[in-house]
């Protein structure tokens, strides 16, 4: 029971990090980056292949430096897409195609574990759990900082707000948009350290991380930070104790339900705005 | 040209060049797909051919609710897995399995018309694409009902590689092809392709475009529904590789921009075409296979731009 | 005919209304005039839907119609144009016609009466600004419409053919019974065709007569002049 309520808190947190990179890039940047999953499997391999030579925290580190200089890199490419929604779309889905290809190509298309961070348990809670809750608290904790304390933060919130608005103030975007390509890279690339141990890794895992990305979104508020943290605890709690309590063939349905649910009664998602608005 | 008199010739209209041109080519592709059989011996290329042919269809139906209507959908293959799923859980009779296809399909597609209702743009494209996604996850986990990657067996009723087989799925796809041209001719199909250029106009005409969206993902997932019990009866299982979206979506979507945004007979040419490459490619390496999928996915970007430039 | 009864909007910190009442009688043309954002169109939006108002109601033909969505409006009888032209570029103008309605009797009458039946087969794209205005009213006639707003419809024209548009509008008063609101800046060509005036301003109505009384009004001088 109490092991059920940890547990959808480490999800929790893991989705909560992986959604934030998301809707931070399409809340402040108006990217839709369907290669965000792709990235977060990449992150994946990197580490474990790193680990089969190295310790692994060096191999976490290595990693996590590649992945968030290629994601902040990735910065080119994507602020020529964000020209156009249908090349959003068709762009970000070619590059996560050519991503799992690179990765069949570099790994095999098998099955692979990904070896936790940390080892080691206390009782009945393993570190890699509390390290998990602890760096999505902290990284989302500093997140809010940035955006309350510092310049570069109120300006994201500001070209987040109205972009046009920002740019009459003059703000200069390009910076902008610099530092919020880096902070996504960095949130999925922690999240993919995160939460790739608990699940067996292939190069298709990274269409399951989009789809949790897109559903705690679409739940939360497609562009709202603070929206997919309370749909990410919301589906990961709910699918948890749906099987647990129901049965546990229930649990896939959860998210889908969630889905249902937020667009017959609230189609712009928990805390978004006017999802229909800009399309 | 202008001011030229135009027969009325009821609510169905034919006439000008370009609808002349096209109906020529349609013949001309039927008789070309009707005497394929005697040309063709090779009984595995004939299921195949087969094959490509409903997917033809099922992607002229793509054209005919999406890309008309404007509301670009990454999740269609949705629309198939519904109606596998429905019609092979259930029976094992032909007729029974045909109908509760159909009826899948309806179900699947006013599923996909719902999100909709609330959402367009790539609002709707991300939350249409989560739907195939989740579908698999769920026949994955609950493997006991429908056998995740294995599939469930199918019937066998259709001796595939034959004549028979060939004919069947042909004349299936003469009549779907007829009925979704007829219906883009209506005023209906002239409202669907008003949607895609000003849907708030459209409203401001008294119609509902719920309704329509509705209507026209129900007609086009009832023929999909279709489409999938024999694509499935050629195939012989019916498993998540159905429902996968990619790298399907992929060729609906560069099948639907090859001539021009709507033309369900170009549509359907492209789907056959992109699908027998595809058998093509069965044979390249995987990643050489992404490589290429992915290149078209660029190329796609480039055929519907215009479009929405328009806009 | 309508009655919008004390309607209040806001966007953000934008009041576009201001508690707006308004009453247009069954054959009457009237005018619609104000500087500038001053709530015009969104007026328009609240009494066809387009913008569901924060406070009051709307009323037409003594029914409430605040919550009824915009296509069930057309169906009662409100037909508009758009202060952008609205309109299908890649279909023809007769295939524009026919989303509203399934008469093709009709559709021939409506393009007779504005003067588009030679180019019912031309993509509306190719069409001139004065025939867009030309295809809305169309439009709008095919829609067998009791009200019709129309949203500037002179804008982009040159002075004869907004004083012909003037005069179809009218004609079609006289000989249909069709009810007009028309919003228009260019009150020298509104004030041939209206009888009746409403001024608004930073969303309140600030007058109403007819066009001599209401240039006259100091307060309406003032909204005009107290801008810029
Ligand atoms: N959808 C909207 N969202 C936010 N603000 C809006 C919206 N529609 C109108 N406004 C604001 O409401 C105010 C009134 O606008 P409205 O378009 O009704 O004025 P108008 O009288 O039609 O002006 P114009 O003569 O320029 O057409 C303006 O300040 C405008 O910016
Ligand atoms: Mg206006």
């Amino acid at each position: 029971m109490y092991e059920i309520l940890f547990f959808s808190l480490v999800l929790g947190s893991c989705y909560a990090l992986m959604t934030a990179g998301f809707n931070l890039l399409l809340g402040v940047a108006r990217i839709i980056n369907l290669a965000y999953g792709a990235y977060m499997a990449l992150v994946a391999y990197l580490y474990s292949g790193f680990s089969e030579s190295m310790p692994v925290p060096i191999a976490a580190m290595l990693a996590m430096a590649i992945s968030v200089a290629l994601g902040t890199f990735g910065w080119i490419i994507l602020r020529f897409i964000r020209r156009d929604e249908v090349l959003m779309i068709v762009v970000s889905l070619a590059i996560a195609l050519l991503i799992e290809g690179a990765l069949i190509w570099g790994y095999g298309p098998y099955q692979r574990v990904v070896p936790a961070l940390v080892s080691g348990s206390l009782g009945w809670v393993s570190a890699q759990w509390l390290l998990a809750i602890l760096v999505s608290v902290a990284v989302l904790a500093g997140y809010y900082i940035i955006i309350g304390r510092t310049v570069i933060g109120k300006k994201m919130v500001a070209i987040a707000e109205n972009a046009d608005l920002a740019l009459m103030m003059g703000i200069n975007p390009a910076k902008v948009y610099l530092f919020t390509t880096f902070l996504a890279s960095l949130f999925a690339s922690l999240a993919s350290l995160m939460i790739s141990p608990f699940l067996t890794v292939s190069p298709q895992v990274a269409w399951l991380y989009l789809t949790i990305v897109l559903s705690v979104s679409i739940v939360g508020g497609l562009g709202s930070v603070g929206g997919s943290l309370i749909a990410a605890f919301l589906i990961s709690f709910a699918e948890r104790f749906s099987a647990y309590y129901l049965d546990p063939s229930v649990e896939p349905f959860v998210p889908l339900l969630l889905i249902i649910l937020v667009l017959l009664f609230r189609p712009q998602g928990i805390l978004g705005r006017g999802a229909t608005r800009w399309a | 040209m202008m001011g030229s008199y135009k027969p009325k010739i009821g609510p169905l209209r034919m006439g000008g060049p370009r609808a002349l041109g096209d109906f020529a080519a349609i013949v001309g592709i039927i008789a070309v797909l009707a005497v394929v059989p005697f040309a063709v011996t090779s009984s595995y290329l004939l299921s195949a051919l087969s094959m490509a042919l409903l997917f033809g269809v099922i992607t002229a139906t793509y054209d005919f609710a999406s890309i008309r209507t404007g509301y670009i959908n990454l999740g269609y293959t949705f629309i198939m897995g519904i109606a596998g799923y429905v019609a092979f859980l259930s029976t094992s009779s032909p007729q029974l399995l045909a109908l509760l296809a159909a009826v899948g399909g309806a179900l699947g597609g006013v599923l996909m018309a719902l999100p909709g209702f609330r959402l367009r743009g790539p609002f709707y494209a991300m939350a249409t694409l989560i739907f195939p996604f989740v579908l698999i996850v769920i026949a994955r986990t609950m493997y006991d009902v429908f056998k995740g990657d294995d599939g469930v067996p199918v019937p066998f009723w259709l001796p595939v590689g034959g004549p028979y087989a060939y004919y069947l799925v042909f004349s299936f796809a003469v009549v779907s092809l007829l009925v979704l041209y007829v219906l883009i001719r209506t005023r209906f199909g002239t409202i669907l392709k008003s949607m895609s250029e000003d849907e708030i106009l459209v409203e401001s005409n008294g119609i509902n475009t719920n309704i329509i969206k509705l209507v026209s993902f129900v007609i086009a997932g009832t023929i999909a529904g279709i489409s999938t019990f024999l694509y499935v009866s050629l195939q012989g299982v019916m498993s998540t590789a159905v429902i996968e979206p990619i790298p399907l979506l992929i060729y609906m979507l560069l099948a639907c921009g090859i001539y021009k945004p709507g033309g369900v007979v170009w549509s359907f040419m492209g789907g056959i075409g992109l699908y027998m490459f595809d058998i093509y490619l069965r044979g390249a390496t995987p990643e050489l296979r992404l490589a290429i999928i992915s290149a078209m996915l660029i190329i796609i970007y480039f055929l519907i731009r215009g479009r929405h430039a328009a806009r | 005919m309508l009655r919008v009864e004390s309607v209040s909007k806001r966007f953000g910190g934008v009041v576009a209304l201001d508690g707006v009442s308004v009453e247009v009688d069954k054959g009457e043309l009237m005018g619609l005039i104000g500087p500038n954002g001053s709530g015009k169109t969104t007026l328009f939006n609240v009494v066809t839907g387009h913008v569901k108002p924060d406070n009051g109601r709307v009323v037409f033909d003594g029914m409430d119609i605040t919550r009824k969505p915009v296509h069930l409006r057309v169906k009662i009888g409100i037909a508009r144009s758009f202060q952008q032209p609205k309109y299908f570029p890649s279909l023809t103008v007769r295939d524009n016609l026919r989303v509203a309605t399934r008469d093709e009797g009709l559709i021939e009458e409506a393009l007779k009466v504005v003067g588009l039946s030679g180019k019912s087969s031309v993509p509306a794209a190719k069409l001139t600004l004065h025939e867009i205005r030309r295809l809305e009213l169309a439009r709008c006639l095919a829609l067998r419409p009791k009200l019709v707003l129309l949203d500037e419809p002179m804008a982009g024209l040159a002075m004869r053919e907004a004083a012909e548009l003037g005069e179809l509008i009218k004609s079609l008063n006289s000989t249909m019974g069709l009810t007009y609101v028309i919003v228009e800046h260019r009150l020298s060509s509104l004030f041939k065709v209206v009888e009746r005036v409403v001024v608004m301003n930073a969303g309140r109505k600030i007058a109403e007569g007819t066009p001599e009384d209401v240039v006259r009004n100091p307060l309406v001088k003032q909204a005009y002049l107290g801008r810029s």
